[in-house]
């Protein structure tokens, strides 16, 4: 989670819902990657990210170190988007990829999108929570391996070893070829 | 760069795919905090423990104060660490009272002889 100011965590934490407007539009990225990568699929991503803010809201008064809010609030996003999964799970009375499709803009680019994002999700689906994370941060959301490994408690070389194997298992499963590792050298 | 060093295109979930999103959150959230709630502050308990500890410090600093003015005061008590005072006779290995008889000017009793060889049996 990108660093948050101490003042405005303290203005929050004393009821100033401005500075918590601020704190939520500087979390918002991050934490809907890190939803995402959990709940994977957009829709569903911005309610677990509505509902870690509000979880968020209600607990800052157990969050004295701004140095630390960024793992403790990814850890209220984590506990949210598995908490969702698991009613989903229970409830299956709609079908996930009917609320994917649904998306503002025009229909074709809608479409079009949406088809895409299917595919991607249903790749994403073979990956690992950690390896979802991984890959949503430093390809979506331009982290360096260095960021990552802090946010997600792993070093620095696990998380490079966490993309190469989302990205080769996410090539391999939207049918990319594979080039061959002599033709890259040449 | 090698092919597994390529980013993989995952623009299609980009949350600003959506531009109204960001705004929808954050009207939402802020809906959702209702007027009457408030962070949790640290609860009354949690006050009165910090309280107590800043009460626990500060009197157990006076009391250390204390107890090490008494103890480094000439004549003072003698602190639990300190070896006793030397019992007079302990190092001939005779008891107490004799140690305590050659020490003092007068001369014990009669009776108090005999209860000291014989520990005050037949």
């Amino acid at each position: 989670m990108p660093p948050i100011d101490r003042a405005l965590l303290d203005a929050a934490r004393q009821g100033d819902r401005t500075a918590f407007a601020q704190i939520v539009r500087g979390q918002f990225r991050v934490a809907f990657s890190t939803a995402l990568s959990i709940v994977q699929n957009p829709t569903d991503a911005e309610d677990v990210v509505q509902d870690a803010f509000v979880r968020c809201w209600q607990r800052l008064g157990q969050c004295e170190n701004s140095a630390a809010f960024g793992g403790w609030f990814r850890t209220i996003v984590r506990s949210v988007a598995h908490n969702h999964l698991e009613r989903e799970r229970v409830r299956a009375t709609e079908s996930i990829d009917s609320v994917r499709t649904a998306a503002a803009g025009s229909p074709a680019v809608d479409l079009e999108r949406a088809e895409l994002r299917t595919r991607l999700s249903d790749a994403m689906r073979g990956l690992t929570d950690v390896q979802r994370e991984v890959l949503l941060l430093f390809d979506l959301e331009g982290f360096r391996h260095a960021e990552i490994a802090e946010l997600i408690g792993v070093s620095e070389g696990m998380s490079r070893r966490h993309l190469l194997n989302a990205r080769q298992r996410m090539r391999t499963a939207l049918g990319e070829p594979e080039p061959l590792k002599t033709k890259e050298k040449e | 760069m090698t092919h597994d060093d390529e980013r993989i295109d995952l623009s299609a979930f980009d949350p600003e795919n959506d531009p109204d999103r960001l705004e929808r959150v954050v009207a939402n959230v802020m809906d959702r905090l209702g007027p009457g709630i408030v962070p949790d502050s640290p609860s009354f308990l949690q006050e009165f423990e910090s309280l107590v500890a800043r009460r626990h410090r500060s009197i157990a600093v006076a009391a250390g104060i204390v107890l090490i003015a008494a103890v480094s005061w000439p004549g003072g008590v003698r602190a639990p660490w300190e070896p006793a005072e030397p019992q007079v006779g302990a190092g001939l290995e005779v008891p107490v009272s004799w140690g305590t008889w050659l020490a003092a000017d007068e001369n014990p009793s009669a009776e108090e002889v005999f209860f000291a060889t014989t520990g005050g049996g037949e």
